[in-house]
């Protein structure tokens, strides 16, 4: 296991204005990760929150979740040596910054 | 989480389920990259067809399964790299803007018809990737029919049908697929089989055809169904990729707000009521046998199209008007099968290859098939007016009832041919009527069948000092009415020959 | 495995059939559609059968795929218009073709065509109605078909052929027009032009029609991000949408207009009073009338609108500014009737029509206009006589009714 201590945590991303508070993802979450926040978004629906840990990076709650836009699964994986950064196909993704916890 | 870059990947790769669970320590960030599952690029980043102040929001409720299944299909287009191909029919119902969300060829239609509109895109363009997407009033009720002869023909579409057991967008009626017992507002004592009937079973129903490819049905009731949905999403996909023909998955999906649910609630509906009503399983997979069907390339040549109707533009003949020329009127009666329609228009073919105005009218509908009928032809110098013929000049009477029906309308001076079986005919009026042994002439010859061609040689005999039509005339008119079958040109040529000997050697 | 069977080559499969033909041929009215849609580019054929449009669907069976087009026999009404609606979505040129009760069925397509703006040709072969009436031929869907016919402020372009060669020639014409305005157009044909058989010189032509990328939705990459599609749910951009559709139509009234004129006005003869109006087969039948008429003696002619909408209103409005008196001639209840009765200010207009699948009688129509132009004369020489020469004219049709009726009494029990 002590490899596994050198890595970062996978998280989900929740976009909070694009949810509606249908509880599926809670519902499936394997580690009871995500909880319904009292607060309401802009939407006027309460919204989906990560506890700030527990996540394993399965994407359940992206699959069972009804707004395509609304959840990301971030899972940070080991850099395979040989695989550089300059790969037209990849797109730098700067979502991160959109993070609502 | 310290910011940094990371990189988008197949968010459909397995390797999302490896597990990470320890803390965070000092991390080498550089090490690292970042896998993203999110939504596929064949799904719009923002929903700007919908519009209003929240265009990232799907328009459909809270829990819906509309917006799951959009997402897996459009994980599939990426996978498979179809998503320039792909056309999405939006259907009416809740998913009546679906095109607000794939980012592909969109094409939204009437009610239930979307199984014929995706043939009329997928017949023209062949290489397209058709998509229809229904729900259950759409396809199991106002489409039923569409859906099982496009299912039947084989077409080229992948359809998703979304079953919720409900009429959505109208508010929750009883829908094909309601289950029995269960409350919607037009079944508020719960279904009742009695005046309702059962629920409608899609995929057994389509699985008696020969032609799907692929059927099964799949559910959204949770995760684990719902990544089984996406396997076989995909697998529909790659048969439509592949062009292999017709593709159905059934979808069983909540719809939280008309059966009044929650997530707890819809779940629980889907495994433990649709499920046992709707068994989810793959019910068909020929892709393996299934050859790519190619359809043909459309040619729009005029050297094709000249040559398919026998276009033969260097021997034009132009239709010469001549106001000094007399109308003949024509008619021909007897029983349908005795050439009545071909002998006219032998007459009408010859007349016209000698550049007359001429039209040739058939008595139409059941009569031509076992009755009797009748044709008019009209010759004429000039434009013609009505081509049904009342009054005529001619009249070709092949059986009793022909002649005793128009000969009446037979003009002074005019004439009657009539096939002498009938037996005799007499008039008081100033009418030439000449009785023809036709089928012993036609028989002479030896074809019995050609003695409407020997009544028009006789007819060819009497109109010879006329300057009606010529006997090349009446031969062109023979060779075009048998063009496509030479052999009997020249019989009938001989018969119409004999036709016409046998009134020489008759008429006074 | 059904599949398999159909799997064929990616070629063009004209085939040559043997003999050879002059480039005129007597042709049936209802293969010079297909022949005429065939030479416009038309490349999808969608239908179903009814009678007396059938030869429509059988000639298209025939000679579409002989040249790789494609032949559909759709399972109803509603489907064949909804496959023109998809392969009009994808921008190829694509038709359809029935009779009155088929029509009928097929309106909900059409309006979504006319919502959609997708370039279309639809035939109509009236036969005789309500319901399912009789295969007869009559011109009683000249409302359904000239007023839009479905829900919505919508219309269709409408052509009405009054000959074989017209039945070819207005065909091309109509995929013209489709592609101009993007807008459904109907050819409103009847049954006798659908069954009758005339010389028809073949188009000159031959067009290769391409789709157009700027709105056709082709499963490619250029055409991606367009949207085929009738729904606006903002009220106010509906009813901007509905605005536009109507400068369309009057676009359309203003450029396509189009109809024939016989003894109106002209310098070797005098000014008729009297115009029949009338299109279709009984125009051809107004013709011999007026023909008839004008060799008597009386200042009689003939308006022929081609085009049903947009309608020759505004000829019709001179000529009634100048006095003269109108005949509504239709095998239908009147319906033209008004349209030329709005044209000409309100005006009485007269009508002579048969219905229930009766051709008109010329002496019928010869008979009004000696009643109107001639009260006095019409006493003593110019009542309908039957023994008078010229109404034993060809033309003259006395006792179709009879004759269709007594031929065979499964007629009036038709189902097809």
């Amino acid at each position: 296991m002590n490899k596994y201590k050198e890595r970062p945590q996978p998280f989900p991303v929740i976009h909070k204005n694009e949810c509606k508070a249908c509880d599926r993802c809670v519902i499936t979450c394997k580690n009871n990760a995500l909880e319904m926040s009292n607060e309401l978004n802009d939407s006027g629906y309460n919204y989906v929150i990560y506890k700030g840990e527990g996540c394993i990076g399965c994407g359940n709650c992206y699959y069972t979740c009804p707004e395509p836009l609304a959840i990301e699964v971030h899972i940070p994986k080991r850099r395979k040596k040989d695989k550089a950064e300059n790969s037209d196909n990849n797109i730098v993704e700067s979502n991160i910054n959109k993070k609502e916890e | 989480m310290k910011n940094h870059s990371s990189i988008n990947v197949d968010s459909h790769s397995k390797e999302f389920e490896t597990k990470i669970t320890n803390q965070n320590t000092n991390l080498d960030l550089e090490e690292f990259e970042t896998k993203i599952i999110k939504k596929p690029k064949s799904i719009n980043d923002s929903f700007t067809r919908k519009g209003g102040d929240f265009p990232n929001v799907t328009h459909y409720c809270a829990g819906c399964g509309h917006g799951i299944l959009h997402k897996l299909i459009g994980e599939a287009m990426d996978d498979l790299d179809i998503q320039e191909r792909s056309v999405m029919i939006s259907p009416v119902g809740c998913s009546v803007f679906c095109y607000y969300y794939f980012n592909c060829g969109n094409v939204q239609t009437a009610h239930g018809r979307a199984p014929a509109v995706g043939t009329g895109i997928t017949r023209a363009e062949n290489n397209a990737i058709v998509m229809a997407y229904q729900g259950d009033g759409d396809l199991a009720s106002i489409g039923l029919n569409e859906t099982i002869q496009a299912a039947n023909r084989g077409e080229k579409i992948a359809v998703f049908f979304i079953n919720n057991t409900i009429y959505g967008m109208t508010g929750g009626q009883m829908a094909p697929t309601t289950l029995i017992g269960e409350v919607t507002i037009t079944s508020q004592g719960g279904r009742d089989p009695d005046s309702t009937g059962y629920p409608m079973h899609m995929c057994e129903l389509l699985d008696n055809l020969e032609a799907p490819v692929f059927i099964e049905r799949v559910s959204l009731a949770d995760v684990k169904q719902v990544r089984k949905a996406k396997i076989a999403i995909k697998k529909a996909l790659q048969v439509q990729k592949e062009g292999k023909g017709y593709t159905f998955i059934e979808v069983l999906s909540p719809c939280p707000t008309n059966l009044r649910q929650d997530a707890k609630g819809a779940e629980e509906f889907i495994k433990n009521h649709m499920e046992k009503e709707f068994p989810v399983k793959r019910f068909r997979d020929k892709s393996k046998e299934t050859k790519p069907l190619v359809r043909n390339e459309s040619d729009f040549s005029m050297e094709s199209l000249d040559k398919i109707f026998k276009v033969d533009r260097k021997n034009d003949v132009e239709t010469i008007s001549k106001t000094d020329f007399e109308n003949v009127n024509v008619k021909i009666a007897g029983f349908g099968g005795q050439g009545v329609l071909s002998a006219g228009l032998t007459l009408a073919e010859a007349a016209c290859s000698e550049g007359r105005h001429v039209s040739w009218y058939p008595s139409y509908g059941p009569e031509q098939r076992g009755g009797t009928s009748n044709c008019s032809v009209v010759i004429a110098g000039d434009t013609i007016g009505s081509p049904v013929v009342n009054e005529c000049d001619v009249l070709i009477a092949l059986n009793k009832p022909a002649l005793e029906k128009f000969k009446e309308k037979v003009k002074e001076k005019g004439l009657i041919i009539y096939d002498s079986r009938i037996g005799e005919y007499k008039t008081d009026k100033k009418i030439k009527v000449v009785s023809v042994p036709a089928v012993d002439i036609a028989t002479s010859c030896g074809n019995p069948k050609a003695m409407n061609t020997a009544i028009l040689g006789v007819l060819m005999e009497i109109g010879k000092n006329k300057n009606i039509l010529s006997k090349d005339a009446y031969y062109e008119g023979i060779r075009e009415i048998f063009a496509s079958k030479p052999k009997l040109i020249d019989l009938n040529i001989e018969v119409l020959e004999a036709g016409a000997k046998w009134m020489r050697e008759n008429s006074k | 495995m059904a599949n398999q069977m159909n799997a064929s080559n990616n070629s063009p499969t004209c085939v040559e059939i043997p003999g050879s033909k002059l480039g005129s041929q007597m042709t049936k009215g209802n293969t010079a559609i297909i022949i005429g849609a065939m030479y416009a580019g038309c490349d999808c054929f969608f239908g179903y059968p009814i009678t007396p449009a059938n030869e429509i669907l059988h000639e298209a069976s025939k000679y579409f795929p002989m040249v790789g087009r494609k032949f559909v026999q759709a399972e109803s009404e509603e489907a064949a218009i909804n496959m023109v609606y998809g392969g009009a979505s994808a921008g190829h040129r694509v038709m359809t073709a029935s009779s009155g009760p088929g029509i009928s069925l097929k309106q909900e397509g059409i309006t979504f065509l006319a919502g959609a703006e997708l370039p279309s040709v639809i035939v109509d072969v009236m036969r005789a109605g309500p319901g399912l009436g009789n295969i007869g031929p009559e011109q009683s869907d000249y409302s359904q078909i000239t007023k839009g016919g479905g829900h919505g402020n919508y219309k269709t372009i409408v052509l009405a052929p009054n000959s074989v060669q017209e039945m070819c020639d207005l065909t091309m014409k109509a995929f013209e027009l489709a592609d101009k305005y993007r807008s459904p157009v109907v050819i409103l044909a009847d049954g006798v032009l659908g069954q009758m058989a005339e010389p028809l010189e073949f188009p000159k032509k031959a067009i290769e029609h391409i789709p157009d990328d700027n709105w056709a939705v082709r499963g490619n990459k250029k055409t991606m991000e367009n949207l085929v599609t009738s729904i606006f749910l903002d009220f106010n951009l509906l009813e901007e949408f509905n605005q536009e559709l109507q400068v369309k139509y009057k676009e359309i009234e203003r450029q396509e207009v189009d109809f024939e004129e016989y003894y109106i006005e002209g310098e070797d003869f005098e000014d008729a009073e009297l115009i029949l109006i009338s299109y279709g087969i009984s125009s051809r039948l107004s013709k011999t009338a007026v023909d008839i008429a004008r060799e008597k003696g009386f200042k009689v002619g003939l308006l022929r609108p081609i085009s049903l909408f947009p309608f020759p209103q505004e000829r019709i409005f001179q000529l009634a500014k100048k006095n003269c008196e109108f005949v509504s001639v239709e095998m239908s209840n009147g319906q033209m009737l008004e349209d030329i009765k709005m044209s000409a200010n309100f005006k009485d207009i007269h009508l002579v029509n048969r219905m229930g699948g009766n051709l008109i009688e010329v002496a019928e129509i010869l008979e009004k206009i000696y009643e109107l132009l001639n009260s006095e004369n019409s006493k003593s020489n110019s009542s309908y006589d039957k023994d008078n020469k010229e109404l034993n004219e060809p033309y003259i049709e006395k006792k179709y009714k009879d004759e269709i009726n007594s031929e065979n009494n499964l007629n009036s029990r038709i189902i097809d």
